[in-house]
């Protein structure tokens, strides 16, 4: 369950994006819809913790997310809408790291590359992949571990 | 520096445009050669009090300086013919800042042949392979480093010029042990702060915050401890040399470096925000606490005492960042998430 309590952020003070937002998601498919710039994606980026609320709380599964850091996003896997990787270590790596940080053992990393046809491309970086396979490389880091909740852009 | 970031603007959807390569080239040349005009302007200064000195006309030097500035901007451009063109585009630099008007037509002639056969702008990605690398979060360090490549180099180099000066300043003036080795400590502990800001620089602009990574199990004091563990580890160098020569210095040194590496980390938070960068307060905090530690070795304690608050402001710092904004300043990246495709 993703919670919201009196939150608002904007990126620039005098134009808030969202303003005391007060809602609980509980489980399920949940449907965002909007106009354009309306805050879909940073709604969804409070959500993940990407990014911080100006105000207010976000609670995932009863966990402050930026409280309880860890036990929150222990809980979720965030697909963004740009295939957000660093180009400073290959898939490979990445989906080590993700592992590693959600106490999975390397195998899932293998397996979920595997799963999604990315074996060969492993040991390239992003800027060596197409924007299909960015998009599969994320897909499989967010499957290791199988959290519960999946905020996806 | 300026070179790579016109450049990569020219690789993408500019280029299905009605546009010869030859105008992409030169377009580039021009943008380069713009961003150059206040070094040029710069150095009009110099060029009057050169000729006057030399009883040159000055026009000479004014009139090579535009010749002097697109001839460095093709010597930049990342042509395909730039390995047989760079000797004589370097030789058209020089003839035109030579201050005689024959040399400066020959090197005006230089240029205009280079430019004419210099070949299309070079596209496409570099193949990037990394080493293997220890598992799990070394993979940050690792990331760091890579982000830095070359770029690590020269704070030490800065760093222990500073340090050899210190020396050559022990060595040639009288001191009593207790003052040579209060000056040694400054010497070591203002290149530990060079080295600090010049990476903890580099880093918040070449490797800015990784939003994606944010949202994995992993807490933001730990993202702050790997970013001033990385710092901590490149001073190590130093720090040994600052034990083999002189040992007392090791203890007051080790005792602050935590301090500088949180300042660090908090200012490479704050970068943006910074028309200084991170070096400006880096510099400016580690200079004046490099000069009180080598006054009185035991303010250390104080510092030590001071690293857990400068953790919480730069963990605060980092969860405040706003890692999705546009947030271009300088010609940083940092900030832009989009930079991630940068070269």
């Amino acid at each position: 369950m993703i919670r919201f309590q009196e939150a608002s952020y904007a990126y620039v003070k005098t134009d808030p994006v969202l303003k005391g937002i007060n809602l609980e998601i509980g489980s399920g498919l949940t449907l965002l819809v909007g106009p354009n710039g309306c805050g879909k994606s940073t709604f969804l980026k409070m959500a993940a913790g990407v990014e911080k609320l100006d105000s207010g709380r976000v609670f995932i599964q009863g966990f402050d997310l930026w409280k309880d850091e860890v036990a929150a996003r222990k809980n979720l896997a965030y697909l963004p809408e740009q295939p957000d990787l660093t180009p400073y270590a290959s898939i490979k790596e990445i989906l080590d790291l993700v592992c590693r940080l959600r106490k999975e053992p390397l195998k899932k990393g293998r397996e979920a590359l595997e799963f999604f046809g990315l074996e060969k491309v492993s040991e390239r970086t992003v800027r060596e992949l197409s924007m299909g396979q960015r998009r599969r490389a994320v897909f499989a880091a967010c499957l290791i571990g199988s959290p519960p909740i999946y905020p996806a852009g | 520096m300026i070179s790579p970031r016109i450049c990569l603007g020219l690789n993408g959807w500019i280029r299905h445009l009605p546009l010869k390569s030859r105008s992409n080239r030169r377009l580039a040349l021009i943008s380069i050669f713009m961003a150059q005009v206040p070094v040029l302007l710069s150095l009009s200064l110099p060029s009057l009090l050169l000729s006057n000195s030399l009883g040159v006309n000055p026009a000479v030097y004014f009139s090579g300086l535009p010749v002097l500035g697109l001839s460095s901007a093709l010597f930049v451009l990342p042509i395909r013919n730039s390995v047989f063109i760079k000797p004589f585009v370097l030789g058209a630099c020089i003839l035109s800042a030579s201050g005689n008007w024959l040399m400066l037509i020959a090197g005006a002639f230089l240029f205009l042949i280079c430019d004419l056969v210099s070949g299309p702008l070079v596209t496409g990605k570099k193949r990037q392979q990394y080493g293997k690398v220890p598992k799990g979060l070394w993979l940050s360090f690792f990331m760091a480093w890579r982000a830095l490549k070359w770029r690590i180099g020269f704070p030490y180099i800065f760093s222990f010029f500073i340090l050899g000066l210190t020396q050559v300043f022990i060595q040639n003036n009288d001191h009593s042990p207790v003052l040579s080795g209060k000056i040694y400590l400054f010497g070591v502990a203002c290149s530990a702060v060079v080295i600090c800001a010049f990476l903890a620089h580099v880093l918040a602009v070449r490797r800015p915050p990784w939003p994606w990574s944010r949202s994995l199990p992993w807490s933001s004091r730990r993202r702050v401890l790997l970013d001033a563990g990385c710092l901590a580890m490149s001073t190590t160098p130093l720090l040994l040399m600052a034990f083999v020569f002189e040992k007392k210095t090791i203890f007051p040194l080790l005792l602050s470096l935590p301090a500088l590496c949180f300042l660090s980390s908090w200012t490479m938070g704050r970068v943006f925000y910074l028309r200084t960068g991170a070096y400006g307060t880096i510099l400016i905090y580690g200079v004046i606490g490099a000069l009180l530690l080598c006054l009185y070795p035991l303010i250390s304690l104080v510092y030590l005492i001071l690293a857990p608050i400068l953790l919480r402001q730069a963990v605060e710092q980092e969860r405040l960042l706003k890692v999705s904004q546009w947030q271009e300043r300088h010609h940083l990246a940092a900030g832009d998430s989009l930079s991630w495709s940068q070269k």
